[in-house]
């Protein structure tokens, strides 16, 4: 049987309200970024808007999942299924939830390398699918190939960073880094669930982040208007 | 903001010339105050009328544009577009 993760159980109840919190926040930036696509018709804001609606269905599903495993499925409901199915419902819910992120973190990746070519974003997605769906190591690959595409994505903002000396640039940046440092620290969660955790906290961080971005690019927005 | 004018600048720019112009303006006032060769003006024209933000007028005395709601509306949100935008390294 493949392993998923070690989750401490005292954390498993915070990580779904933390998985919802992911949800709503990135459900948000999708929500400006389809907003500020309709004023601009700027194909980029589009792509953006997609990876990030990705990644919050992703979470959704993933805080469903859980969400079924630790309330919906009591003891009876357990024996009556049985815990196999049990866990294949978690195993599969979990592998919906990968393929889901990993494509919006591709949308999102697409994004940032400026360019208006499908060929290019269906290569991608085909790489990552294909080296996901193969992998004796369902996670593990997940996982990696997710730091992948999320260094290139720090680089880019970095250098977009460097390009505009901005606070929110800055704010943005750091997200990214928390963002690619808890996504590094899930790749060990399958051996120690202290990393669960601690992958858990960096991303919650990241998003924290991106939620006052946000914030405050409305903000300033409403101000000078 | 970033140093280098860029195209969502250029864009609010034209845009901006044309409201200044009470809604109705000549290329050759565009050319004048977005700064641009001949050849790029008439791209961002092309690009504009496409994305619905003006629209072309021909009478008698040559061509004018004027903006469009949605052109108004981009001039009215600029800051947020420019600022989000900006901020998630979409220019």
């Amino acid at each position: 049987m493949a392993v998923l993760f070690l989750t401490p159980g005292w954390f498993f109840t915070y990580s779904i309200g933390l998985e919802f919190l992911f949800g709503i926040i990135t459900l948000l930036v999708a929500v400006y970024a389809f907003k500020i696509y309709k004023l601009s018709e700027e194909k980029q804001l589009r792509t953006f808007g997609i990876g990030f609606l990705l990644i919050s269905l992703s979470y959704f599903i993933l805080g469903i999942v859980n969400l079924l495993i630790a309330v919906g499925f009591d003891d009876d409901v357990s024996r009556f299924m049985g815990l196999k199915a049990v866990y294949l419902f978690n195993l599969f819910g979990s592998y919906f939830h990968a393929l889901i992120y990993i494509l919006g973190l591709v949308f999102l990746t697409y994004s940032t390398l400026k360019i208006d070519n499908n060929r290019v974003l269906a290569l991608l997605t085909a790489i990552c699918v294909v080296s996901v769906y193969f992998s004796p190591y369902k996670v593990f690959m997940f996982y990696l190939l997710s730091t992948v595409l999320l260094l290139f994505t720090v680089i880019y903002y970095f250098m977009n960073y460097l390009k505009s000396r901005r606070s929110n640039t800055f704010i943005v940046l750091v997200a990214m880094i928390f963002l690619l440092f808890g996504t590094m620290h899930l790749i060990f969660a399958v051996e120690h669930a202290l990393y669960y955790v601690l992958g858990h906290v960096l991303e919650a961080i990241a998003y924290v982040l991106i939620l006052i971005s946000l914030l405050r690019i409305v903000k300033h927005g409403k101000e000078k208007r | 903001m970033a140093k280098k004018r860029d195209r969502l600048q250029i864009i609010h720019d034209i845009l901006k010339a044309i409201q200044d112009k009470n809604n109705r303006i000549r290329p050759t006032h565009i050319l004048y105050k977005s700064n641009l060769s001949h050849q790029m003006m008439e791209e961002y024209l092309k690009e504009l009328m496409d994305k619905g933000f003006i629209i072309e007028n021909k009478e008698p005395q040559g061509k004018t544009y004027s903006l469009t709601q949605k052109g108004y509306d981009y001039l009215n949100k600029y800051k947020l577009i420019a600022d989000f935008t900006d901020s998630f390294g979409l220019e």
